[in-house]
């Protein structure tokens, strides 16, 4: 028993060590420069909520780094509530999840041909003229 | 009504005969299942099903959801529902069809459920929420699960508040269980409204729902609501009528952080129906992330009551008289009350994005004479019981 209390307090304390530390941008196609979100509007369309822009959300796949940072600094939930969330609002026939990405290259590449997308990642990645941040974690 | 099903089932076995040839993103099926086990420690009496043998049928089932979808505007779902208890029938859930005709507005047309709390229109879908058995002072106290009509949904988004109004209109027509009784129920027409509005890490809930033509039928009460008549007892006899008007009123506020959760509802129902007792319940959860854990404390309490009603049968004018007294007294004493106070521990834990385990205890306290939503088997019962309950939650 001691062993497991220690190894879920280890996982812990990486987890939220990772989310502190780290940060994401959310970006969108530059077609789009100068529009800027708050992150409570980022937290709504991406919750699925009405958005003025008519922006289509997108995310990582659960486990990865930039989502969980994600989930931590603009959503404010756990994967497990985001999980239970859409469970909710997909059963209930209200809302569909945003469509997930394997990796931040297939995300981008999804951008580049949807300019109306928005999606996240890690803060450090180089991003080419096509796109814009739209907001930055601290 | 029987016919929109038909014609709704007809679309979508139409539609899903077409995938094969047709662009297969425009169909969609999901499901979700779960495995209950649960044990109560007592032998006097049965909660929700479950007695002092292990058992596993009671709130496993498994639930199919089929989608598909003509355009950006226009699709019809269904969800069917294999179930293993005893008190729920499987068959079609919902079958509906939904058009969106902007991000701002939702319709839907068919067999629906009913939204008026957190939970209620998923209360299958064990995954969505943190406890086994949500706090039965509420749900379980939920007279109308489904309806059939139509509903329309307004949303907005407005300087960091969202907002979703959402008004229903309908019928209901099942076999309910009520105060241990299998009866027919009808309530049409049905409407209700149903207010969301989510503040960051807040979201505050309010709905109301009412009939003015709620009727049933229980043999029982009609035959002695008979003899009163007769006798001349016109009140008594129309004080166990079973028609009339039902309303049920919910508040609720939610708050979920990375860190501590909480959640309460407030519901209560009014009714001038005597097998619908006025009740007031409401529960409070409050719960703590420990990714991929949860653990959760919840306290719920529901209190029922009849209306007082005078017994107009005379004592001492001759004994059948006193006897109709006495007999209306009992009847009145007898009916059933789901008083009851309970308090929740659990335990969530997530092992990936679509399974979860849960444990929950129960510990179940309610009046003596009261039922507090048992199954009394032996009247010496001293109405108190703890529930032990395990899960696995899947949705795919």
């Amino acid at each position: 028993m001691r062993i497991f209390a220690a190894l879920v307090m280890q996982a812990l304390l990486a987890v939220s060590a990772n989310a502190d530390t780290q940060n994401i941008v959310v970006i969108t196609h530059q077609k789009h420069a100068g529009i800027e979100l708050t992150r409570n509007e980022i937290k709504n369309l991406f919750m699925g909520g009405v958005s003025t822009q008519q922006l289509e959300p997108l995310a990582l796949k659960p486990g990865a780094d930039a989502r969980l940072i994600f989930n931590t600094k603009i959503l404010g939930l756990t994967e497990s509530r985001v999980q239970s969330y859409w469970a909710q609002m997909h059963f209930s026939g209200r809302n569909k999840p945003p469509q997930e990405f394997e990796t931040v290259e297939a995300l981008l590449a999804y951008i580049q041909k949807n300019p109306n997308a928005v999606g996240y990642l890690p803060a450090e990645i180089e991003l080419s003229d096509d796109f814009v941040v739209i907001y930055a974690t601290q | 009504m029987q016919r929109l099903k038909l014609v709704l089932a007809g679309i979508l076995f139409a539609s899903s005969t077409t995938i094969a040839a047709d662009d297969s993103n425009n169909f969609d099926v999901s499901g979700f299942a779960r495995v209950v086990a649960g044990y109560l420690d007592e032998s006097k009496a049965s909660y929700e099903g479950y007695d002092d043998s292990l058992s596993l049928s009671e709130q496993s089932l498994l639930g199919v959801q089929a989608e598909y979808s003509f355009n950006e505007q226009l699709s019809v779902a269904a969800q069917l529902l294999a179930h293993s208890g005893d008190s729920r029938d499987s068959g079609v859930e919902w079958l509906y069809l939904r058009y969106e005709p902007s991000p701002n507005w939702r319709f839907k047309l068919g067999r629906l459920r009913t939204p008026i709390f957190q939970y209620s229109d998923i209360l299958d879908v064990g995954f969505a929420y943190p406890w086994i058995t949500p706090p039965q002072q509420i749900y379980s106290a939920y007279l109308f699960s489904n309806y059939e009509g139509a509903t329309a949904t307004y949303r907005q988004y407005y300087s960091g508040f969202n907002f979703d109004f959402e008004v229903f209109l309908g019928m209901f027509d099942e076999t309910e269980n009520y105060a241990g009784l299998i009866v027919p129920v009808k309530a049409d027409p049905l409407a209700g409204f149903v207010f969301k509005s989510r503040h960051d890490a807040v979201q505050l809930h309010a709905s109301y729902i009412r009939t003015n033509d709620f009727s049933t039928v229980v043999a029982e009460f009609d035959q002695f609501a008979n003899i009163l008549r007769s006798a001349g007892f016109q009140e008594s006899a129309d004080s166990l009528a079973l028609k009339g008007r039902v309303e049920v009123m919910l508040g609720g506020l939610n708050y979920d952080s990375v860190d501590y959760f909480a959640s309460t509802e407030w519901m209560r129902i009014s009714s001038d129906v005597l097998l619908v007792p006025k009740t007031d319940s409401f529960y409070v959860t409050v719960g703590a992330n420990l990714a991929p854990f949860q653990v959760h404390f919840t306290y719920a309490s529901s209190s029922a009551e009849y209306d007082t009603i005078e017994n107009e049968v005379p004592l001492g004018i001759n004994p059948q008289l006193d006897a109709l007294h006495f007999q209306y007294d009992t009847f009145i004493d007898n009916l059933p009350l789901d008083t009851l106070d309970s308090a929740t521990v659990g335990v969530r834990y997530d092992l990936n994005s679509s399974v979860a385990l849960k444990a929950d205890v129960s510990w179940l306290d309610t009046k003596p004479d009261e039922r507090g939503f048992f199954v009394i088997n032996d009247a010496s019962f001293d109405r108190e019981a703890v529930l032990y309950q395990i899960a696995v939650e899947w949705v795919f």
